[in-house]
């Protein structure tokens, strides 16, 4: 290939790597832990009662009369029976209507609820901490948290197309890409940072093109308003119909007539019958309570969840009105299954965990590319000496270590914030990102040298004093979880403490490092002092 | 689980078809075309054995995705097994 045009992809890949590498790393390493947000959830609603099962069939009754009492007049309900991991609890949601000729158009998540419900009583589940859990931890990957949705699309949607263009440019670069699959040489310094990013990069590649691809696809609208523009003008109404038609969902005009709705648990051993056997995964009434009331009973299944489509049956008679199919078409279908590799909830346990590994595979690429960039300039002592050398070196470990630390810092927040305080879950979120702020002043005051070892040695505790904590704190620890064989919550402890040996492992192997550095030093200085001395003895000479 | 060890021993053949891993291995052998051949062919077909295995284990789509992940497994485990391991391999 033209050495011009391949130094030119070096620059490139080089410079949108470096200049995006922490908002990278901050998206993949929340977004891995996205794998496992129910988890996450479970291990921070330490109160929450146990994971209930129940027939669908017994559970939607449960919901409809909660919901026939607390949101009759609504435009929709969603009815999410339990099972799996995604749904621990019966789990409820409404829509209501937005009023007409209102003077200012309400707040639309006033307009929304959910709730979880017990199976037992029919009544939401008993209050506990309030806590953003796994959830918010998994959306900051694409929403940052603080700042407004809107401008987070679209910066997320730039990021992920230089994520893209760092990959395509990356297998450009790399010039042996078979020749050296398997290669890694450690303790070799530059080379051992190189070869280390080139091995994760590499063997990684199908899941780094596929999440990168996906994450694009999530962001089609921010990449490619001009369609939609183009057909429709600025009619964000008229948009937005056609494209809910396009996924598939018929509006239902509301006949403002009121009529009884329909026993629901007959439809869903209808919806059983059609799918010979398998249960529905989800109910949707749609106008409940009117004379054109519909529910719509459908299953997920397969890569991309629609797979199973669904049956609509009329929400007053009760009568079957026709399938709905889960696939509307080629490009849903292909989107779809894009979405849904991307999100991976069809994941069962063993491909959950090689997620989560692709996950972190991600995560090192980004961190060891981030380095190399510093290990490559570390030998030239000028530009060691620079501020842009001082000011990556800085980043890098306040982001690489600093970010984990954080991490660790919101579960923490989780044990110790008192349970009764005012915005409880946004003080987690706050301590996470206090304390990175710290982690990232941390190498500025100290020299990176130190703060490298030191924020390793502070991860390792934080993230292996987790299960003493939680011991501490409450009855799910692991002496409970171990022996009741509870294993979302056992693995959670034993996860963080495996997390804390490996970074144990890494402060370790840094201190011995800087340690040996500090010991070679002086004898570097005396090489210098005498190849001076002999070049001044041979000018002196000559 | 046949699906991973088939993918495991298919990416150490295809290690073995390449002189420096080869020669990490077994240092007193002579890397030779023939050999080079023999391991790059055992390699594929074990990798394609082990594709069929995913696929008839948990259909296409599934399968497939989960053998893309065996094989980012196998692939970087065995390098960091060559990286500091090598020699224990020699034993076999």
């Amino acid at each position: 290939m033209n050495g011009a045009f391949r130094q030119s992809m070096t620059w490139l890949h080089t410079w949108t790597g470096l200049v995006f590498c922490w908002i990278l790393y901050f998206m993949f390493v929340t977004g891995t832990l996205g794998y496992v947000d129910a988890e996450i959830d479970r291990w921070m609603k330490p109160e929450q009662i146990a994971p209930q099962q129940a027939a669908p069939a017994e559970a939607i009754t449960v919901a409809a009369r909660y919901l026939q009492r607390e949101a009759p007049g609504a435009d929709r309900w969603f009815i999410t029976p339990p099972g799996g991991r995604d749904a621990p609890h019966l789990r409820v949601f409404w829509q209501l209507p937005t009023p007409e000729n209102a003077e200012t158009p309400p707040d639309p998540e006033s307009l929304r609820g959910q709730e979880l419900l017990d199976l037992d009583t029919g009544e939401p589940l008993p209050e506990v901490r309030e806590t953003g859990g796994g959830q918010v931890l998994y959306r900051m990957h694409y929403l940052l948290h603080y700042l407004d949705r809107d401008i987070a699309y679209r910066f997320i949607g730039v990021v992920t197309m230089l994520m893209f263009v760092g990959l395509i440019t990356g297998i450009v670069v790399h010039k042996k890409i078979f020749k050296e699959f398997f290669t890694f040489r450690p303790g070799k310094g530059q080379r051992s940072w190189l070869d280390m990013h080139n091995l994760l990069s590499v063997t990684s590649l199908p899941f780094q093109l596929m999440i990168t691809y996906s994450g694009l696809i999530f962001m089609v609208t921010v990449w490619m308003p001009g369609i939609a523009l183009g057909t429709f003008g600025f009619d964000v109404q008229r948009t937005q119909t056609v494209l809910s038609e396009a996924v598939g969902q018929v509006p239902t005009e509301r006949a403002n007539e009121a009529a009884p709705l329909v026993e629901l648990a007959p439809l869903l051993a209808d919806a059983q019958m059609r799918w010979d056997g398998a249960p529905a995964t989800g109910v949707e009434v749609r106008l409940p309570g009117d004379a054109n009331a519909e529910v719509a009973v459908n299953r997920s299944e397969g890569i991309a969840r629609i797979g199973g489509g669904g049956f609509v049956y009329n929400g007053v008679t009760g009568d079957y009105e026709r399938a709905a199919p889960g696939v509307p078409n080629a490009p849903i279908a292909i989107a779809a299954t894009l979405i849904g590799l991307h999100e991976g909830l069809f994941a069962g346990p063993v491909l959950r965990w090689l997620y989560l590994f692709s996950g972190l595979i991600g995560t090192a690429m980004v961190a060891t590319g981030a380095v190399y960039w510093t290990a490559k300039r570390k030998r030239t002592g000028v530009q060691r000496q620079s501020r842009g050398y001082r000011f990556v070196d800085a980043l890098n470990v306040g982001t690489i270590m600093g970010l984990p630390i954080a991490i660790a810092a919101y579960f923490w927040a989780n044990r110790l914030l008192p349970t009764g305080m005012e915005h409880r879950a946004d003080w987690e979120v706050h301590a996470m990102f206090l304390v990175w702020g710290l982690c990232l002043l941390h190498p500025v005051v100290r020299s990176t040298k130190h703060a490298w070892s030191e924020q390793a040695w502070f991860a390792a505790a934080a993230f292996a004093l987790i299960p003493v904590l939680n011991g501490l704190t409450t009855q799910v620890h692991l002496g409970y979880s171990l022996r009741a064989g509870d294993w979302v919550l056992a693995s959670f402890d034993l996860v963080a403490l495996a997390t804390g040996i490996a970074f144990a492992m890494a402060a370790l192997l840094m201190s011995r490092r800087a340690a040996g550095r500090e010991a070679s030093q002086p004898v570097e200085l005396e090489d210098e002092l005498s190849s001076s001395l002999n070049t001044d003895t041979g000018a002196a000479v000559a | 689980m046949t699906g991973f060890f088939l993918t495991i021993l298919g990416v150490c053949a295809l290690s073995l078809g390449m002189k420096r891993h080869f020669l990490q291995v077994f240092p007193a052998l002579r890397f030779s075309r023939a050999r080079q051949y023999t391991a790059r062919f055992a390699g594929a077909l074990l990798l394609i054995a082990a594709a069929f295995a995913c696929v008839s284990d948990a259909g296409v789509g599934l399968g497939l995705t989960i053998y893309v992940a065996y094989l980012n497994l196998a692939a970087f485990g065995l390098a960091l097994v060559l990286a500091w391991r090598a020699s224990s391999l020699r034993e076999f």
